[in-house]
């Protein structure tokens, strides 16, 4: 029972906030109820990716979970690369440049 | 994308968002663990520090020191959604090489100094500079990266204080084309619509504009919107094959500089197929013409002024008749039933159009023209000043609208679209000021171009140069970094966060505070004034621009200029003053605390979403429909100008065989002093690479990763060659990105800018390569 209202619960919580946010008033909502409910950092992606893959190709297994990749929690969005990027460059060398006067 | 993959990928989203919610071992922290890890973090608003789409984020701070950045679900222009730059601003103040103390150059090397010890030597260069050469010795260079208060203070010390209109600001590089085309069409700056266009249009006409990776938040807006609207179309018009052609509808590719043929073309079918809107054009639209072969801008003081000709519709038809659809095609590439069909898609009826464009129209040596015939389309059509149905001029930096082009930061202007060649305009600003309104010259001097020309010659001695960075980002870059070090008197002073490729060329280097390190006004593409406190303190000894300008406004002997106790706020109410009543309102200080900004003209509290309109503009009286109230002398329509395709200086020949196009990527923001340093950004994208099509590749014998030499007759420069990119360059084209501070591939453009706005041509010069 416990565990059904769990369930019942963060669907409630999911679909509240799939609703468009001015409908509650969102500019006077309290700036750390925002922040609860705001997306954290995006997670980077550590595998390869091809440079000119899009968000069909991401949503093939992160829409259904296929070869155990992990669902998206957040709701449909195609310009998975604006966000997700690589850990590392594909496809380009590591560079280190002679006289580059950036220290990292 | 085919619609049924589509349709399939739309139901399944509900599906999707379902098992999402339900998957227990998935779910995002329920409350009681987020409340957990956020303890003790204070939470404020802000928009990015990035681009000109100025999304709202939230910043967490604990203990002096920002935790987190989200995005901001109550932000209307983003509604919690980020770009990967926005979600790591947290890192953004943090590198390790942060500017904590100033820097004054002695013998060949950066020694520490005290604030007052830099003060003291950057005034009594000025003062010597003034006394010996005059005013116009002495120069400032700022940004559309600047806080409104900060752009105030230099216009200020510098137009109405020293007396010399030798202000200039990055801005000049990225949306003066757009400026001149708005003033030039409407006598007034800056869209008449808003976002909201993206949500309310439905046939997306991007121009040279790879929004994907550079506005990629309000390309999900489109995304978004065409998930909800089947009948949604996106054609992305380019020179080259990027993310945002992938996802989009229909991708036409052209050859550089043809878009003043197609925008012409476009026009000529609308006339030869009687699609234009007669009554619009009757009621709002006047036509005009310009001079022609108007130059380049190569030469030193290059020096236009146009000449405008009132003309009548059936001149304006007779102009068109030349771009037929054939003649198009032979200069563009693009077929002609292709032109055709645009067209046709540009004046259809049941279409909601909006056309997108930045720095493929704006960096051109025709810019302003190309500003022009895209107004235009919108003007035969009579699709403009109605919600979804707008020209949209996409802006590049944070501020450069709020700052720059509302401030009026440039040579020529003063704050309120006013100009200091109008007496009337310099009265106004000189009550406003509390100044002899003969303190402010009647002359302009230099565009950014030219002041940095000026410095190469000695005419200008001693630039100040804040929150850019010049000593990278100008084109025929290694002419204005000879000239820097010339020495002979000049004097450059650089405030900034991080060592850049221009502090390192400077004698003094003053650290700054960098966005919530201090308080600020942005504004961003759709006129939207957004405010935020400061959250943090700058590190080190690091201070604040606007405090650096008014200190060294007091030791010039100015600072009665800035009797301020608290002067973020008088200045904005000061500032205020020059807006009030002239259709660019701005509300009082506190409005802008209390929101996430406000669309300007803010009248009584209440934005315009769209401006001109009835219904929607306060300035607009009931019954007036459309009025284009800023231009009186046109009997308040619209221009409609008749602008020719007119070829780029500097072509492909035999010699340099290829166009160069620079441009930027998704992870990197403009010279990426700020992204670079960030390294989730940096390892997602950490070289500037030459991108080509592998037929030219293979042509000069070169594979994906070889090393090539690229030169142009300015510069040469050796990159790694990148076949399989998320850009696909056409043939006869490569692409650089400009972040890269190891590679300067802007040494190879050149300095061609367009005559009427002054802005540098950086997507077309013709280069060589070779195999290293």
């Amino acid at each position: 029972m416990k565990r059904l209202l769990r369930g019942l619960a963060v669907t409630g919580i999911a679909l509240i906030l799939s609703l468009p946010l001015a409908f509650l008033g969102a500019e006077t909502q309290d700036i750390n109820d925002l922040a609860r409910e705001a997306e954290g950092a995006p997670p980077l992606i550590p595998h390869q990716v091809s440079e000119d893959a899009n968000g069909e190709a991401c949503l093939a297994c992160h829409m259904g979970g296929a070869n155990g990749a992990p669902i998206t929690p957040h709701a449909m969005r195609l310009n998975c690369t604006q966000c997700h990027v690589t850990k590392a460059a594909s496809g380009q060398p590591s560079v280190v440049h002679k006289g580059s006067s950036k220290k990292k | 994308m085919s619609l049924s993959r589509r349709d399939f990928l739309k139901a399944s989203a509900a599906a999707a968002a379902f098992a999402a919610a339900g998957a227990a071992t998935l779910a995002p922290l329920l409350p009681k663990e987020a409340e957990a890890s956020e303890a003790g973090i204070t939470w404020g608003k802000a928009p990015c520090r990035f681009c000109g789409t100025g999304c709202g984020v939230l910043v967490g701070v604990r203990e002096g020191r920002i935790v987190a950045t989200k995005g901001d679900p109550a932000a209307p222009v983003n509604k919690g959604l980020c770009c990967v730059k926005g979600y790591f601003l947290a890192k953004v103040l943090y590198g390790k090489d942060r500017l904590t103390k100033p820097l004054i150059r002695k013998g060949g090397k950066m020694v520490e100094a005290s604030w007052d010890e830099a003060m003291t030597l950057i005034a009594s260069k000025f003062k010597e500079s003034i006394d010996k050469h005059g005013p116009d010795s002495v120069a400032m260079y700022g940004s559309g990266q600047w806080t409104v208060f900060e752009g105030y203070a230099a216009s200020k010390l510098f137009k109405g204080g020293i007396g010399t209109n030798n202000i200039e600001v990055n801005a000049r590089l990225c949306m003066a084309s757009a400026v001149t085309g708005f003033m030039t069409t409407f006598a007034s700056d800056e869209p008449m619509g808003c976002y909201d266009d993206l949500d309310l249009g439905d046939t997306f006409f991007l121009w040279g504009a790879n929004m994907a990776e550079c506005h990629p938040v309000l390309f999900s807006r489109m995304i978004d919107n065409r998930l909800k609207n089947k009948d949604v179309r996106i054609i992305d018009l380019a020179t080259r094959h990027t993310r945002t052609s992938q996802m989009a509808d229909q991708y036409v590719k052209f050859v550089p500089q043809s878009d003043l043929a197609l925008l012409n073309g476009i026009a000529h079918v609308i006339i030869r197929d009687k699609l234009y809107d007669e009554t619009f054009i009757k009621d709002h639209v006047v036509f005009k013409k310009g001079k022609e072969n108007i130059g380049y801008g190569l030469e030193d003081k290059f020096k236009f002024a146009d000449e405008a000709k009132l003309i009548g519709f059936e001149e304006y038809q007779a102009f068109v008749k030349t771009y037929t659809p054939e003649y198009v095609e032979k200069l563009s590439g693009v077929p002609a039933a292709t032109l055709v069909e645009l067209a046709h898609l540009y004046a259809d009826k049941n279409r909601k159009v909006v056309s997108l464009w930045t720095m493929g129209f704006n960096q051109h040596t025709r810019g302003t023209w190309a500003n022009n015939l895209a107004n235009n389309l919108h003007l035969l059509t009579g699709k403009i000043c109605r919600p979804g149905e707008n020209p949209m001029s996409l802006t590049g930096q944070p501020s450069a609208c709020g700052t720059t082009r509302e401030v009026g930061t440039f040579t020529h202007r003063l704050p309120a679209d006013m100009v200091v060649t109008n007496p009337e305009h310099r009265e106004k600003a000189a009550k406003i000021w509390g100044i002899d309104p003969k303190k402010i010259p009647a002359k302009p001097t230099y565009n950014a171009t030219e002041m940095f020309r000026a410095l190469d010659r000695g005419d200008i001695k001693v630039v100040w140069i804040q929150i850019t960075n010049p000593f990278q980002s100008l084109p025929n870059l290694s002419r204005y970094r000879k000239g820097a070090r010339k020495g002979d008197g000049r004097f450059i002073v650089v405030s900034d966060i991080y060592p850049t490729r221009s502090t390192e060329l400077a004698d003094v280097i003053l650290p700054s505070a960098c966005w919530v390190e201090k308080e600020g006004v942005f504004g961003n593409a759709e006129r939207r004034t957004q405010q935020w406190f400061k959250m943090i303190d700058p590190p080190g000894e690091a201070k604040n621009d606007l405090w650096q300008t008014i200190e060294l406004a007091k030791r010039l002997g100015h600072g009665s200029l800035f009797p301020y106790q608290y002067p973020e706020k008088e200045i904005w109410e000061e500032y205020r003053l020059f807006n009030a009543g002239q259709g660019k309102d701005l509300a009082p200080y506190e409005a802008y605390v209390a929101s996430r900004g406000l669309r300007w003209p803010v009248i009584e509290g209440k934005e315009t979403r769209y401006r001109y309109a009835e219904g929607h503009d306060p300035y607009v009286k009931a019954g007036e429909g459309i009025k284009f109230y800023k231009n009186k002398p046109d009997h308040f329509k619209a221009v409609v100008w008749a602008r020719p395709y007119e070829p780029a200086p500097e072509v492909p020949d035999k010699a340099y065989p290829l166009w160069l196009c620079t441009g930027r990527v998704l992870e990197h923001w403009h010279t990426g002093s700020m992204t670079g340093r960030v390294p989730e950004l940096h390892n997602a994208y950490p070289a500037a690479v030459c991108e080509m099509h592998p037929d030219d590749a293979k042509k000069y014998g070169l594979r994906n990763l070889d090393q090539v030499r690229v030169s142009s007759r300015r510069g040469s420069i050796v990159l790694t060659v990148n076949l399989n990119g998320r850009g696909k360059s056409e043939k006869g084209n490569v692409f650089v990105a400009f972040f890269d501070e190891g590679k300067l591939i802007n040494e190879l453009c050149l300095d061609a800018y367009c005559p009427i706005s002054g802005e540098p041509d950086y997507k077309k010069c013709a280069v060589k390569v070779a195999r290293v």
